[in-house]
Order: C-alpha cells, then structure tokens, then sequence
C-alpha cells in the first residue's frame, strides 16, 4: 500500500481555509495530492470538493492556510501564472464555447501559449481523439454531452498540464459516455499527467483513481487509496450510497 | 439625470431655505436680483449663454452708474435646458431660494408655458425676450397671468405678416422643414393658414439636431418646390443647407423663421453662396442703430452681438427703465407695475410700450443673406 | 432615381449607425455592460477629428488615423477609468456610471469647445458626383466604401484573429474563459477599443459632412440602442445589418410616408422585431 510521501506530493493543502460570500466552505483541509497518481475528492453535496479545485486554482480566496505548488506557496500568484505553470482545469458543466467549432475552441484552449506548436499540437489531439477529428469544424453546441466533456479535457491538455483539475467528468453523461470518460481520464494520467478529480460517481471514480480523499462540511475525514475507500464499510454507508 | 436628482434633493429642502431666504428678502437694501431663467445647458445653451451676455452686460453699465436707487443689479442662473420639467424646478430654484425679485426668460416657449404658473403663483414678474409662441401672449396680461410680460415678437405678429408680404409675392409653390416641437408645429401652423395662392407641396418635421437630413431633402428635391421655408435655427439651418446642396437641391429660394439669415448659418456654410438671398422675418438684429452696443459687447466678451444677447440687453434696460420709475421700495409686485407703464424708447431696438396682453411692440425685421452678409430689407411696423 | 437616392441615403445613414452600433453591441457581448456613452464617444471623436483636420491643418488621411487610434486609446482608458471599477457592480451601477460619464464628457465638450456647431469640410464633402437627377458627395461615396471595408476587416478580426476568437469565447461562456485563461477584463478593453477606433472612422467620415455639437451624440445612441436590440443583444452582426435595414426603412419612411414618423418607426421596428423574434433579428446564432 503506497504511502502519501510529501516529497512526491506535486500539490499540497496545509490547512487551507476559504469562504464563499460570508459561507465558509473550506475548514482548515491538508491533504497532498501524489504525483503522477489520479486523486479523487469524494463527499456529499456542500462539503467543499469543487471550492478545493477552485482555491487550487486561484479563483476563490484563501484566507488562511497555504497551498504548495511543486514545492513552492502559490498565494498571491494569479490564475493565469498557475496555468502557465501546469495547472489545467475543466470547470464543472459545460465549458466550452458553444458557438465555436472544435478547432477553434482547442484553439482557445491554447489561449495562454503563444508558440508556434500550437496548431501542431492541436494534430495531435485530434489523432489521440478521432470523434474531435471528425467534429472539428462543427459548433461545439452540435456534439453530445460526451463528446463535449472530452473536447474539454482536451483543450485542458493543450497546455501540456503537470496536473489537471477536473470537476465532474460524468456529470450528466450516459453511461457508455461515463465509462468512455473516465477511460480517457486513465489514459491522459497515463501520459503522465497527475489528475485531481471530484466526483459524484464516487464508486466509478474511486475505480480508476490511485488515491480517494473524503470531505465533508468542509474537512477531510479520511484519506486513503481508491481500493481502500472502495472496500471500506464506513465509506461505502456514508458516501457511496449503498 | 444627475441634474434632476439635485433639483429633486433642493426640491425637499426647499420650504427650510424658502424661510430663510423671505427674512433676508425684506431687509430692501440688499443687491436687485435678477433670475436667468433660461437654459444654459443641453440643445439651445447657445441661446441661454448668449441672453445671459447680454443682461449681464447692461447689468455691469448700470452698476457702473450706481445701480438703482444705490442699489446693484445682480442675476441669478437657473438653468432651464429648454425642458419643461426642468425648467419648472429651475424656475421655483430662481423664485423660492435665489429670491429673485424678476426673472428673464424662459427663452423657450415650452418652459415659457410651463413656468407661468410658478411666476403667478408666487408673484414673481417675469419677462420673456426670444420665446415666440404666441400661446404666451393670449394667456398673460388682460383675464390671464399678470405676471408675465414679453418684450419680443410673437410667431402670429411676425409669421402672418412675413407669409402675406413676403412668401406669398416671390414664390408660387412652397415645401416647409419645421423644428419638431411646439414651436416649430405652431408656426408651421400659422404659415399655412397664411399662404393663399401659394401651394404648399410638403410639410416635414425633423427632430432638432438630427444628423442626417438628406432622406428629407431628397423627397423635397423630387417635389421641386419654387421656394423652401425653415422653420429652424441656425445649426438646423446649416445642415440642411449642406446637406442640401449635396444631394442636389439647388436654385430652390430659401426663407426662413427662427435664425436663419444669420450670420451665425453663414459661419457654418462652406461656401455662403450656397443661402444666397435667404430671406427671414425676425423679432430683432443687430442693425446700423446698434453698433454701439455692438461694439461694447464685443469689446466684453470678445464675441459679435447676436439677436439672443441683443435682447437680453434690452430685456435687461427694459426692467431697468421699469425700476427708475418705480417711487418706493423695489419689490416683485411694485417691479410688475412699473413694467405695465413701461413707455421707453429703447435705443437700438425701438419704442417699448406694453399691450393689454403684456405684449411690446416694436418693428420687425425682413432679413436677407446678401453676399456673405446679413442686410436688412425691410422693417415692418407691428 | 428617387428610390435609388433614398436607398444611399439609407445606406450611408445605416452606416454610421452600424459604426455606433457594432461598438455597444461588441462591448454588451463580452461584458453585459450597456455603454450609454457609445453616443458621446462619436461626439469626442467629432472634435478630435476637427482639432487635428481643421485646426492642426493634418492631411485629411492622416488625421482620419489619428482619429482612429487616439479612438482606440480613448476606448481602453474608459474602460479603465470607468468600467473596471463596477465591473462586479449591479446593472443600476453600472448603468450610472455610463449615463454619468456620457454627462460628464457632453459638458466637458462644452467647456473646450463651446456650444457653436464646429464644422471640418473636407474638398471630398463639398463635390458632388451627379448622374442624372443623383447626386452624391464624394465623402458619402468614400464612406459607403470605407464603412464596408472597416465591417469586412471587423469581421475577418472576429473570426480569424486569437484576440477577436477570444471576445467571441468571453461572449458566450465566461466560465470556460477562466478555464482557459482568458483574461477577461483585457478582453472587455480590446471590446473598448475596438468599439472606440471604429467611431473613431465614424467621426472621420461623417464629421465632414455635418454640424460637430456637444450632443451629437444622444439621438445615435438611442438609435444604435435600438438596432442593437433587433440585431440581438450582443451580435455585432445582427446589430450592423439591423442599423442598415434601419437606415433604409428611415429614407424610406421619409419618402413615401412622413418625417414625423422616422423615430417611431425605429422603435416600431424594434418592437416588432421583439416581439416576431425575442432574441432579435438574427438571435444568438451568429454571435459575436
């Protein structure tokens, strides 16, 4: 059973807190998130898992606590820095550009790089996803729900991430689409990219994840592998619904 | 909008300063004030500004001659914007809190209208020297507001008069452009009932400062009016004249009401040529009898005298001559007395004297553009 | 001849609303934000165009750019000046802040410049083509052309360039925006400015063809105001095809019925436009 080592943690909360409006949502949460692994935040409603990724990301302020980036505190660095730095993140719902085709919202994806690989990057991924290939110039608003959620991660990848934020993959899906998501989630993790995911499919996710945090009204009650979480009784009657 | 949020926060503070200001007002040895009730912001400033020059300067003459009754003359502003919902709170602003004891303006006939009630009600003279409605003089005076007087011509005096003797002698078809407000609709009014043997091809209204007239004259132009009436001023005059000539609408004769023959419309030509012998009907110039004062507005404020500030100015000597005639104290109701006596020459202008319905009479002008310059046809007794 | 006059007529006028029109349409796209003193940016740039064209004595294409890029400037400090500071403001904010502003540059106007009509005449303006009973000045010829021109380089910037791509991307998903890292508040400038250089060639075409006053701009806005509602909120193509339609049904309207009617009939057209097609002319297909 792996160990959560600080020296291999890429992403460190040290007892972040954050409010949201006069809310506090997060209560002081530590947990490190392993590099290379896939890391899944699992919780009821309300607990905190996407203000995680938000306060990650720079988007919801931090008022007490740090959070470590590749070894460095990140209060203070803006958003923008933390994507040029290897941050990508594919928000919860839609978030592409609907009336944009494919292209152009990968293009969009690439918005923070200014290099000249860029529409050879975008080849690229249109190789590793043939269903963006065929779609490519069609409106985003055209593809199904599936196929849109993978368009965003792929526009999440055209920065070439060290870790990506993403918050409920398989919200709203089929569940031929679920499975094909979470597939390409193990494939990208595979290429090497760390992925910190919240879920409400807690039972699918932890599947495929190396790690499982659980949080609830804002703190983390347990940290452990997937298959640990999965097997363990308390988890499975209080967060995995059965 | 900001404006009308102050006048609205005066407007409740107004009964506390009211009260204050009536304590102030019967100690008699105080400065003469009097209000400007005329709009020195939005789409006629050009108007107001030029009024207030004008009263100012005969202000600053008398003032030098020891006022009245060692007395000063002072003004007050109350900005109007030529709009009647404003114009009323800038009126109560002038009676209730600046504690005028007489009032010039409104210069437009729409405030005009609107203001009359706060002036009768408040006892508050008022003398009106550019609005031209002739709904102003029908309601003062005589069985109407005995509070509000008016030293320029009214649209009826000039219009029917200008259509008879002029229009109707050097044109047989006619297309008129009126200003679409009271004032221009009035007037309109009255021309058409004033045109026998001429046919009226078109009537059009335009809204005041509109940028692009060209639609307009290009039906004017396809109709090929013999002459062509503005019911405009100057700005309006200008680009109708432009843009007129840019779509191709010459050798139509061009007459005028409001202030075309100016030389203000010949500033804005390109090429003066374009309003050669415009003719137009006005209530006063500047004309060879006033040079004098030309000169020392000119020298004031370093701009040529104009009809507005001209009656101002004489606006201004008329409620002077009022007030040396007056043997008591100075006050709003002996001022308004002293005005129905009025029977002054005033130099410049004319014999000054007030009908039943507070109405002055005096000469009206027959304006022509004659080579790059406004010369005077003929004035026509009223 | 008459119908073809009237159809020019309409089309120049048309223009210069699209002018208007296509900057508050682009700046309600990417920002919600109604910019209320769209109209007085024309009448800043009126004057700016006649300082440097009749009063700095500039070549007429010379001072034609300056316009435009002084505009654009003009444009991105606004923003700055006044937008940054109620971006997270409510609407009524926001709204005020615009009207305030618009008041705000009017009067300051006639502090420089007095409230005497300005006039920059330009050899263009005063020569006229003349084809039978049609005549039309050189100016609105260039205009008609420029105004075209200025659209068709609009559009190619919208559709091809990585700034225009992104005002498009802030227009219909601002979440994702965030996702990507677009910077939104540098898109809402680049709105700013675009909307500012492109009233900036407005003044440039059209100041030499009529009177330069302190409130020139009030009856544009509430023109543009009402094509950008038929165009649907937010498309700068459906704002500059409704300011034509608009510019042609008014020439129209003049002619055949009468001129009294012209401003009702805009607000009539909006109207029924809203109420044939709530999300206006061309909906939120084509988009910014």
């Amino acid at each position: 059973m792996p160990t959560l080592e600080p020296d291999h943690d890429i992403l460190v909360f040290d007892k972040v807190e954050a409010t949201y409006g006069e809310a506090p949502i997060l209560r002081g949460v530590s947990f490190g998130v392993h590099k290379g692994k896939i890391t899944t935040l699992i919780g009821p409603n309300g607990a905190g898992k996407s203000t995680v990724l938000r306060a990650a990301l720079g988007t919801v302020r931090v008022t007490h606590g740090q959070i470590v980036y590749r070894h460095q505190p990140i209060t203070g660095v803006s958003t923008t820095d933390r994507q040029r730095k290897g941050m990508a993140y594919c928000p919860q719902g839609r978030s592409n550009f609907p009336r944009m085709t494919v292209r152009e919202n990968l293009e969009m994806g690439a918005f923070l790089r200014s290099d000249r690989e860029v529409q050879e990057d975008i080849e690229t991924l249109l190789d590793e996803f043939p269903l963006l290939r065929e779609k490519q110039k069609e409106f985003a608003a055209n593809l199904s729900g599936g196929q849109q959620q993978i368009l965003e991660m792929a526009m999440a990848l055209i920065l070439h991430p060290r870790i990506l934020l993403i918050d409920e993959p398989s919200l709203g899906l089929s569940p031929i689409m679920v499975e094909q998501v979470f597939a390409y989630v193990k494939e990208i993790n595979g290429q090497g990219v760390t992925v910190l995911m919240v879920e409400q499919n807690a039972r699918r996710a932890l599947a495929i994840s190396d790690y499982g945090i659980v949080l609830d009204l804002g703190r983390v009650r347990l940290k452990d592998t997937g298959e640990a979480l999965l097997n363990n009784e308390e988890v499975s009657r209080s967060y995995l619904g059965s | 909008m900001f404006r009308r949020v102050m006048w609205l926060a005066l407007a409740t503070i107004l009964p506390a300063v009211a009260s204050i200001g009536y304590l102030h007002n019967s100690q008699a040895a105080g400065p003469i004030k009097i209000g400007l009730d005329v709009p020195s912001s939005g789409s006629d400033a050009f108007e107001g500004t030029h009024i207030a020059r004008g009263v100012q300067l005969a202000l600053e003459e008398q003032n030098k001659e020891g006022g009245i009754g060692g007395r000063q003359l002072e003004t007050a502003l109350g900005d109007n914007q030529c709009d009647p919902s404003v114009g009323v709170n800038s009126a109560r602003y002038l009676v209730n809190v600046a504690q005028a004891d007489v009032m010039i303006g409104s210069a437009c006939s729409s405030v005009t209208l609107a203001v009359m009630p706060i002036i009768q009600q408040a006892q508050v003279p008022e003398l009106d020297v550019t609005a031209t409605s002739p709904k102003i003089t029908q309601q003062s005076g005589v069985g109407g507001n005995i509070w509000k007087f008016r030293l320029n011509l009214n649209d009826e005096m000039m219009d029917a008069v200008f259509a008879q003797k002029v229009l109707a002698k050097d044109v047989k078809s006619l297309s008129i452009l009126a200003v679409n407000t009271d004032y221009g609709r009035d007037a309109a009014g009255i021309f058409q009932r004033n045109l026998p043997g001429i046919k009226v091809l078109s009537t059009d209204y335009y809204t005041q400062g509109q940028p692009d007239f060209r639609a307009l004259l290009t039906k004017v132009k396809a109709l090929n009016p013999e002459g062509l009436l503005l019911i405009s001023d100057y700005p309006d005059a200008a680009q109708i004249i432009n843009q007129g000539h840019e779509v191709g609408l010459t050798g139509v004769k061009l007459f005028g009401r409001g202030s075309v023959a100016t030389n203000d419309l010949l500033k804005l030509l390109p090429d003066p040529s374009w309003a050669q012998g415009a003719k137009e009907v006005n209530f006063w110039v500047p004309g060879p009898t006033a040079r004098s004062l030309a000169n020392r507005y000119q020298a004031r404020f370093n701009e040529p005298l104009n009809r507005d500030a001209g009656m101002g100015y004489f606006g201004a000597e008329t409620l002077i001559a009022a007030m040396k005639d007056i043997k008591g104290d100075i006050t709003r109701k002996s001022i308004r007395d002293a005005l129905e006596r009025v029977n002054v020459t005033i130099s410049g202008l004319g014999h000054v004297q007030f009908d039943d319905h507070h109405q002055a009479h005096y000469p009206m002008y027959i304006l022509q553009i004659w080579n790059g310059m406004v010369r005077i046809l003929e004035t026509i007794p009223t | 001849m008459v119908i073809l006059a009237q159809l020019i007529n309409g089309l120049a006028t048309g223009g210069l609303y699209a002018l208007v029109a296509a900057g508050i349409a682009m700046i309600f796209g990417v920002s919600e934000l109604v910019n209320w003193a769209h109209g007085e940016f024309l009448m800043i740039a009126s004057y700016l165009f006649f300082a440097l064209y009749v009063l700095a004595r500039l070549p007429y294409p010379i001072a034609g750019l300056c316009t435009m890029l002084l505009m654009l400037a003009f444009g991105a400090l606004f923003q700055m000046i006044v937008i940054r500071p109620v971006v997270h403001r409510p609407w009524q904010t926001q709204l005020v802040a615009t009207l305030g502003a618009s008041i705000f540059l009017i009067n300051s106007a006639i502090v420089v410049f007095g409230t005497f009509p300005r006039r920059a005449a330009t050899p263009l303006s005063m020569q006229n083509l003349t084809i039978g009973s049609l005549s039309i000045s050189y100016q609105r010829l260039l205009l008609i052309g420029l105004t075209l021109f200025a659209f068709f380089v609009l559009h190619m910037f919208i559709h091809r360039a990585k700034l225009g791509k992104a005002m498009r991307a802030v227009s219909q998903n601002r979440d994702a925006c965030v996702a990507v890292g677009i910077d939104i508040q540098l898109i809402v400038l680049t709105a700013f400015a675009i909307g500012g250089s492109l009233v900036g060639l407005a003044a440039a075409l059209y100041a030499p063809l009529g009177n330069i006053t302190p409130l020139m701009g009030i009856p544009l806005t509430f023109k543009a105001f009402a094509v950008v509602i038929m165009g649907g909120f937010g498309s700068v193509n459906g704002a500059v095809a409704s300011a034509v339609i608009l510019g042609v049904v008014e020439a129209f309207t003049i002619q055949f019925l009468s001129s009294a009617y012209v401003d009702a009939m805009s607000f009539l057209m909006m109207l029924t436009v809203l109420v044939w097609r709530p999300f206006g002319l061309f909906g939120r297909q084509v988009g910014i």
